[in-house]
């Protein structure tokens, strides 16, 4: 392929890093800068976000490179765009970059029907679609936990998910779910970050053959220098929101059975600011009384995560839900810690037990104590894991699994050639 | 003309082409030629033609009761000349006979019998009509519609003056109308009707000449003998003397006090009786002798069999006696400025002129003027008969119930003008039994007897436990509602014109009123109440339904839908310019359902990478408050999914069938497929599959999806038929298979009937079956009455079993809690039936079995 004919892909997310800091728009920003950097192909970004302005609703306040799309009304239950600047502002994007490949990390703010545009806009280009959580699957913020009572979901139909939301009717239900498949079917090639969210997303009724597992993109590990450890005592790190579905009920469930062991300190990094009030209120209670090993050192600057997690002997994620593919997880694995987490979904499938870390039964604060307890008492079995701790991903071998991808869903023709025909 | 040419034509079948003056009518030659000898063995009918081609054409006989050769002949004196010179005419060889004349040239201009005077006739009908009526010539056409219609042929022959002056009724009328009844009688039973208030057939009897002729049989009668037997040559006004031309006579009688009384139903008249020309003890009316009034009016004359009373009258001085008559009426002829009164009796009439300066007195006025007169009649049978009619109150708008000796009550809720002039009562109705002799709707001079059973009989909770037990006629069966016929004036604005009131009779005699507001209640909201009221028994629907509920509604559905539909048409990018397939969706409630079904659609298009499909796609709004709203949907829609399509807003709700034959108007497609909005393509290119399979046998009339609940079980897989005794006697589709997942069979299957949610045929088809039938008001069974409109043409229906689409068949649709609702659904199940019952009691119907 010759300079200057290199193939582009449209990374799209439904936020900007700058904006929000959630896995999916950090992904997609990774993803496109990993690409961007690997010179093979270009990259070009679009994020969403941004109070409306009249006029195009697509813009670059960011600065060059990289595009911004200002989201109208939408309808979260089917994800519906009904901004009416955006199919008109969005083929023209299209039409003047000209990627090979939209790679969309998200279809809220978008749309579903952004799928049907870039398909009428430019028929050739190819689309990809990395799935971050269940949000089609589950109308339930894509959690797949139930509502109210977030126990556990493992597979959705229109009896159970009427159940939990029965203030829409199973035809509507249906109906969402009849849209979104319709919608889907354009979709070339899905990626999942997890072999777990892939089986959810293949027993809903995605074609396994469309279907791609690829990590996240991470950052690279950030060059610290090395200091020893002061603190003969177990470090333990909790790293993330304090919600109910990321298990922080668990973490302090199983610090009050740990109150009598002098050797265990539980440090909190989390922040309850998105929390519903009630929540916050309640988790203000508890940690007031929370035994003396619970530290709690509220929000921190993602740039300082390595040298965070760095001071620690172990990562502790009890979330009660599935996940997908945590960042914390390849956070800590890349800062070669350990992780224990709850046995289930994207966590046991991204921390092998005894190799990367230890289970312990979701939702069990007791099992944690006691996992926590043993290591205390043996805590060569943390320093084994370096042994057998797999390394994650750089982001430059993850762009170049989606690379690889997106070759393979080009015709075999070279592009000059198809310029040729035209 | 030769004999065999004309017993050809006399004896041709009545729909060779040949006039219906021109066949040979046998009864009638047997009774006008009475000596004609009938061969042993031979026909009776064969014998009398032979007998009239051989003979009686040559002696002047008729050869039916229509032509008169004898008048014909005296009246057109060239064509006697032709005749007795035996000449040729037309090159059709000598003619024989007046008949052979006027059947060659005459039937074209001339006068065939005394009594249809030609250029008249020409005159009353138009152009268009003769040469729409498929009749040959002038007579022809009197004789096979004009004649039964009442037209006037003759200036002394008035149809309904003679129907109603010798109480002959409709029914009673043989084809050729009054016309052919008064003949037929004349030359049969030598029996005379009075035909014309300007006759005096009475003293035309009289005359001398007149009788003398009858008794020689030179005339069959006293009309037949002025214009036809005395040899008269022109027509009225210039009567022959025979004839008493009745205006011109000497007054030989007065009239005293005259006038209308609606409540009674007729006239009453006072005046006095002349004696000329009779012994001053001459009796001028027997007691009991039928007499006829007829009273000649500006525009008509009302003529009827009158009750009549004589009394002796001091002042007259021995030359007549007093009269009062009550002489019904009938609407129509009922009311107008009089001119003069025949009375007319079996052995004397008289002709009474109308004083000048005589005003008719007012109803109310009638009682007080004539009741002292009714008490001096001699005839007591007249009196109380005359004193019973004067009695009857005169309704003044007010409610007179309270005025009864006892107590009756009777409310009407609400009272229904039904297009097409009947009037639907609702209401209910207490009083001791074997109190109330009758009930009757009265408005003007219409009168009709109420018969509350023979309405819907509907229990009245509320009304037993209030005013039922305060008054102690408590009674549960109380309600009511019922249709009576004919209240109105086809078209006529009920609210305007004489307020209709209810009569009540008890057996008393006495009567009292109760007036009837006509509520404003029309269309859906009229076809609402009376669904609402209408809560069948156990095992009795029918009867509600044949009775009252069905023709009601029926009326007021039929004139809901015969305003044009007015719409409003967008179109949201280019319609297709020459659709395979027009899909119609009607949109009603859930209006976002468009937005589902155009985006999976085109979802589903941009799969195929291939160009547009030959599809245009009408949506028809049938919910007119939500046009804005969904035009806005619309406009995003199209923006968001580039499909095109129209949008087409009703001004007024017109339902399922209205809506979507709104559509069908549109439509260019070769084929149109109805589609329901709460319906969602599943299989791919549905349409375009659908339209292959009526490609490819052209024996289908329709052809449905199979459909699909949300939770992949069926919902429509073709559709049967199945009583539900609980509900009515009538039979509802059937869905075999509903709830069940699909089996394995593919295919197009033919079925008894397939479901409007998703229904595909050639647009000409639909169009010349006039679509969905819209005389189902809401929501079902016109898509079944469409494909029995198919097997009717011998056309199947199938569902293919290859395309597959999803039914959200709405709750809210299907068990509606609403009363009103699941009546319209067996008011639309007893038309079904009343319309296809034959058809579904066939075990296959092309192709497809009953099962």
């Amino acid at each position: 392929m010759s300079a200057g004919a290199k193939s582009r892909v449209l990374v799209a997310a439904h936020s900007h890093p700058e904006l929000t800091k959630g896995g999916a728009e950090i992904a997609a920003w990774q993803l496109h800068h990993a690409i961007a950097a690997g010179g093979a192909w270009e990259s070009t970004f679009l994020g969403c976000g941004g109070t409306p302005r009249p006029g195009p609703s697509i813009g670059q306040p960011m600065g060059p490179g990289q595009y911004l799309y200002t989201p109208g009304e939408f309808d979260w239950f089917t994800f519906t765009n009904r901004n009416e600047r955006f199919p008109e502002d969005f083929a023209g994007l299209l039409a003047k970059l000209r990627p090979r490949v939209v790679h969309f990390h998200h279809y809220a703010q978008f749309g579903v029907e952004a799928f049907a545009i870039a398909r009428r806009a430019a028929p050739e280009i190819r689309l990809v679609l990395t799935l971050h959580e269940f949000q089609a699957i589950c109308n339930h913020f894509g959690q797949m936990v139930t509502r109210p009572q977030r126990s556990l979901c493992t597979q959705a139909t229109l009896v159970a998910c009427h159940r939990c939301f029965p203030e829409r009717a199973t035809v509507d239900l249906f109906l969402r779910e009849h849209w979104l498949r319709s919608f889907f079917g354009l979709i070339d090639a899905f990626v999942a970050p997890s072999r777990f969210l892939a089986e959810r997303y293949i027993a809903w009724g995605l074609p396994r053959e469309r279907m791609h597992v690829i990590g996240n993109a991470t950052a690279a590990a950030a060059e610290l220098p090395h200091r020893p450890r002061r603190s003969r005592r177990l470090q333990l790190g909790f790293f993330g929101q304090m919600s109910l579905l990321k298990g922080i009920g668990v973490l302090l469930d199983a610090a009050e059975d740990l109150a009598d062991e002098p050797d265990v300190v539980i440090n909190i990094h989390g922040d309850d600011r998105n929390q519903p009030e009630a929540f916050r209120e309640e988790l203000a209670a508890r940690l007031a009384r929370a035994p003396q090993n619970v530290r709690l050192h509220g929000p921190y600057d993602n740039a300082r995560v390595d040298a965070l997690m760095r001071g620690m002997d172990a990562i502790v994620m009890p979330s009660v839900w599935w996940e997908n593919a945590p960042v914390v997880i390849e956070e800590a694995l890349r800062n070669r810690v350990p992780v224990l987490c709850s046995d289930i979904g994207g966590m046991a499938e991204a921390v092998r037990e005894g190799l990367d870390g230890f289970h312990f039964s979701v939702g069990s604060g007791t099992e944690l104590a006691a996992l926590i307890r043993e290591l205390a008492a043996e805590p060569q079995r943390l320093a084994a894991l370096a042994q057998t701790m797999r390394t994650p991903p750089t982001p430059a071998e993850v762009a170049a699994s989606h690379i690889a991808l997106y070759e393979r869903l080009l015709p075999a023709e070279p592009l000059s050639r198809a310029r040729r025909a035209r | 003309m030769t004999g065999d040419e004309l017993a050809t034509i006399l004896t041709a079948a009545p729909d060779a082409g040949y006039p219906a003056w021109a066949r040979f009518d046998a009864d009638f030659y047997r009774v006008t030629n009475p000596t004609v000898g009938i061969r042993a063995g031979e026909a009776p009918e064969a014998a009398l033609l032979r007998h009239y081609i051989q003979v009686g054409r040559f002696q002047g006989a008729s050869p039916n009761a229509w032509f008169d050769e004898a008048w014909y002949l005296a009246r057109h004196g060239e064509v006697a000349d032709l005749v007795a010179d035996g000449r040729p005419i037309a090159g059709s060889g000598a003619i024989e006979s007046g008949f052979e004349h006027y059947l060659l040239l005459g039937h074209a201009s001339l006068s065939p019998h005394w009594l249809f005077d030609a250029p008249r006739y020409r005159e009353q009908v138009s152009e268009r009509a003769l040469a729409a009526g498929g009749s040959t010539d002038l007579y022809d056409h009197y004789l096979r519609s004009g004649a039964r219609r009442g037209i006037t042929a003759h200036a002394l022959f008035e149809p309904d003056f003679y129907r109603e002056a010798n109480g002959v009724t409709l029914a009673a009328l043989p084809a050729e109308g009054a016309y052919g009844h008064y003949l037929t009688r004349l030359w049969r039973d030598a029996e005379e009707g009075w035909t014309s208030p300007d006759i005096d057939l009475v003293a035309t009897r009289r005359d001398a000449a007149c009788n003398d002729a009858i008794a020689e049989a030179s005339a069959r009668g006293a009309l037949h003998h002025g214009l036809a037997a005395g040899g008269l040559a022109t027509f009225p006004p210039a009567l022959a003397t025979g004839l008493r031309n009745l205006a011109a006579e000497p007054s030989l009688g007065g009239i005293d006090i005259v006038g209308a009384h609606e409540a009674a139903g007729g006239w009453f008249v006072a005046g006095w009786l002349g004696r000329a020309g009779m012994g001053r003890d001459a009796v001028l009316l027997a007691p009991g002798e039928p007499v006829v009034i007829a009273l000649r009016m500006a525009h008509g004359t009302l003529a009827a069999r009158a009750t009549i009373g004589l009394f002796p009258r001091q002042d007259l001085e021995g030359r007549g006696d007093g009269f009062l008559a009550f002489i019904p009426a009938a609407e129509g002829l009922a009311s107008g400025e009089i001119r003069r009164i025949h009375v007319v009796g079996e052995a004397a009439s008289w002709c009474l002129p109308m004083p000048p300066d005589l005003r008719p007195t007012p109803a109310s006025g009638l009682a007080p003027a004539l009741r002292p007169i009714a008490e001096r009649l001699l005839c007591p049978d007249a009196a109380s008969a005359i004193g019973r009619h004067l009695a009857h109150p005169v309704p003044d708008g007010g409610d007179t119930l309270a005025q009864l000796p006892e107590r009756v009550l009777l409310e009407v809720d609400e009272a229904i003008a039904l297009p097409g002039g009947d009037l639907l009562l609702a209401g209910w109705h207490l009083a001791r039994p074997g109190a109330v002799r009758a009930i009757r709707l009265r408005r003007g001079w219409r009168s009709r007897p109420i018969r509350l059973e023979q309405g819907i009989v509907i229990e009245r909770p509320d009304v037993r436990d209030t005013v039922g037990r305060e008054t102690g006629l408590a009674k549960l069966r109380c309600g009511f509602m019922l249709r009576l016929s004919g209240v109105f004036r086809p078209g006529e604005d009920a609210s305007a014109g004489a307020q209709p009131c209810i009569e009540i009779e008890l057996e008393s005699g006495a009567i009292a009123h109760r007036p009837v507001t006509v509520g404003s209640r029309a269309g859906l909201a009229a076809i609402r109440f009376i669904l609402d009221r209408t809560d069948p028994p156990f095992g009795d629907a029918a009867t509600p339904f044949d009775r009252v509920a069905g023709p009601a509604i029926a009326a007021l559905q039929a004139s809901r839908m015969a305003e044009p539909a007015h719409a409003r048409r967008l179109d949201f990018g280019q319609p297709h310019p020459a659709p395979r397939v027009s899909v119609i969706v009607t949109l009603y409630g859930r209006v976002d359902f468009l937005d589902f079904q155009l985006g999976i659609e085109a979802a589903q298009l941009a799969q195929n990478r291939g160009p547009a499909p030959a599809i245009e796609r009408l949506y028809v709004l049938d919910d007119p408050p939500r046009a804005r709203e969904t035009e806005n949907l619309a406009a995003g829609a199209h923006l968001r999914f580039a499909l095109p399509f129209s949008l087409l807003s009703l001004g007024e709700n017109r339902g399922f069938a209205g809506a979507n034959n709104a559509g069908l108007g549109e439509a260019r497609g070769t084929y149109v497929c109805f589609l329901n909005s709460d319906v969602f393509p599943g299989t791919r290119d549905w349409a375009l599959r659908l339209a292959d399979r009526l490609d490819a046998d052209p024996t289908l009339g329709a052809i449905g999806a199979r459909l699909l609940y949300e939770d992949g079980s069926i919902q429509h897989d073709g559709m049967t038929f199945r009583r539900v005794p609980r509900v009515g006697p009538w039979r509802f589709p059937d869905h075999p298979g509903k709830g069940l997942r699909p089996d394995a069979s593919r295919g197009a299957h033919r079925v008894i009937a397939a479901t409007g949610a998703c229904l595909m045929m050639r647009r000409d088809l639909a169009i010349a079956l006039g679509g969905f039938d819209e005389a189902y008001p809401v929501g079902d069974f016109e898509d079944s009455d469409l494909c029995m409109k198919l097997h009717a043409m011998g056309l199947g229906i199938a569902v293919d079993r290859d395309t597959v689409l999803y039914h959200l068949e709405r709750q809210s649709q299907a068990g509606s809690a609403e009363h009103w609702r699941m009546q319209l659904t067996l008011f639309n199940a007893w038309q079904h039936e009343r319309r296809w019952q034959r058809l579904l009691d066939r075990p296959l119907l092309n192709g497809a079995e009953r099962a």
